[in-house]
């Protein structure tokens, strides 16, 4: 087992609270260049994994009155979207940092319907968990199955599994973004 | 509420507590739901007894504790109480709203409305929430929590829905009853002895009351925990004087052995 460095540790303190600082700082734009291929590599295959339609990253503005889309697969149209963080099912998730899987969405007449209609689609089933940068909640992954339209068959439906290989999903991105971010902040070339 | 000592109580055998936890309704118990707040208009809800709408608010850097008002911000805390109020009906229901995505200061809310809701002489605390495992949330969790396990208030709590076995406060406290999904769709129990979170039950694809009158299908460990909660109240309906840790022992002993073929872990 590898023991830290007494000569690093003690600026550990430091280089946290800069990379808690470079967290809440990340804009929209930067964000694609921060997960890296690798970070694309892991959300396709986890909506591949889920069966979802499409899965969208959340990032809250500087005050935490809404959620911008900043990253989506397969279809980069939803990106710049803006939500409430006081309104529906992505916003409680990120109130209260409990990942919550919703099938028959059509079922809750709470249920915002300004982005289906601006997409075109019927969302059926919903997976959204927080996400974290530097231990720091930033926002939230959702994950969406999808019908054409409101008589169209329900697709299968997301599971436990599902919900558990999301919140997964969040961690694991947040490790890549924490590693990009941790070689920047200390010039690192590895 | 705070602990007996021995000698004061008969205490029940397992079958009798068996029977409780099978038979008892809640009445006389009193369950705090730390969560978004409860629509108490909710048509699943109108036979509720909801003791206190409080909601927690943040107002000039200070926690006050105000008028709830049978509002639910989100819906969640409505589902919670539906199924509480399904396995128990006759408890008593309060809402502590804690939940606000608007607020900065998560950790005092929910530390705050814990506190109203044990000051008010709440018996059991349904936490269908967790923060993340960090050095930073232990000690304002860990001092609710243990000021519970003394006062002798049962607390339950959602587990993370990754992996039972990743921190996440208050589930991973001893004192506190830790919830997991039963991959399941029986209403039993699950004790599994070698985990922090020993107990689990159904938490997939429930269909539970939400906001707008409406219901929904959801899936977490939040819609889990309720299910210990009720279980509790059942057994302090009929024998109110059981401590936590008695309790941790009555609830183990009556509950199903888990399996792996229960887990939700990929």
């Amino acid at each position: 087992m590898i023991a830290p460095d007494p000569t690093i540790s003690e600026h550990a303190a430091l280089i946290e609270r800069r990379l808690t600082q470079a967290a809440t700082s990340i804009n929209p734009d930067e964000f694609k260049g921060l997960i890296g291929d690798p970070g694309l590599s892991v959300l396709r295959s986890a909506m591949e994994c889920i069966k979802a339609d499409s899965i969208s990253v959340w990032l809250a503005d500087i005050d935490q009155q809404n959620l911008v889309v900043t990253h989506s697969e397969p279809d980069h149209a939803f990106i710049g979207w803006e939500q409430s963080s006081s309104e529906g099912l992505t916003a409680l998730v990120f109130a209260s940092e409990q990942p919550l899987c919703e099938n028959r969405v059509y079922l809750n007449k709470e249920h915002s319907k300004r982005a289906d209609e601006m997409m075109g689609q019927t969302t059926c089933a919903m997976i959204a968990t927080p996400f974290y940068i530097a231990g720091t909640l930033r926002g939230v992954i959702s994950a969406v199955q999808l019908k054409e339209n409101e008589e169209a068959a329900d697709p299968e439906g997301f599971s436990a599994r599902c919900l558990n290989r999301m919140t997964r999903l969040s961690t694991v991105m947040e490790r890549l973004i924490n590693y990009r971010l941790l070689t920047t902040l200390l010039d690192l070339e590895i | 509420m705070s602990h007996r000592a021995d000698h004061d109580i008969a205490w029940p055998t397992l079958d009798e507590v068996r029977s409780a936890a099978e038979n008892g309704t809640g009445a006389g118990v009193k369950i705090a739901v730390i969560d978004s707040g409860i629509d108490s208009r909710h048509p699943r809800l109108k036979s509720l007894n909801l003791s206190d709408s409080v909601a927690l608010v943040e107002q000039n850097g200070r926690i006050e504790a105000l008028e709830g008002e049978g509002h639910d911000t989100y819906g969640h805390g409505t589902a919670v109480a539906d199924i509480i109020h399904q396995d128990a009906p006759e408890a008593e229901i309060g809402s502590f709203r804690v939940i606000d995505a608007r607020s900065l200061s998560k950790t005092h809310l929910i530390c705050a409305g814990v506190r109203e809701a044990i000051n008010r002489g709440y018996q059991i605390l349904n936490c269908s929430f967790g923060c993340r495992g960090l050095a930073k949330h232990i000690l304002p969790h860990k001092d609710w929590a243990d000021e519970a396990w003394i006062k002798g208030v049962h607390v339950v709590a959602a587990a993370s829905n990754a992996d039972s076995t990743e921190a996440e406060w208050p589930a991973h406290f001893a004192s506190v009853i830790g919830v997991d999904i039963a991959d399941t769709s029986s209403n039993d129990i699950f004790y599994r002895p070698d985990h922090l979170v020993s107990f689990s039950a159904k938490g997939e694809n429930i269909e539970v009351a939400w906001l707008g009158g409406g219901v929904q299908m959801q899936t977490g460990t939040s819609f889990a925990a309720p299910r210990l909660t009720s279980r509790i109240a059942r057994i302090l309906s009929v024998y109110p004087y059981v401590s936590p840790s008695m309790m941790y022992t009555f609830l183990s002993s009556v509950a199903e052995p888990w399996h792996p073929g229960l887990s939700s872990d990929w």
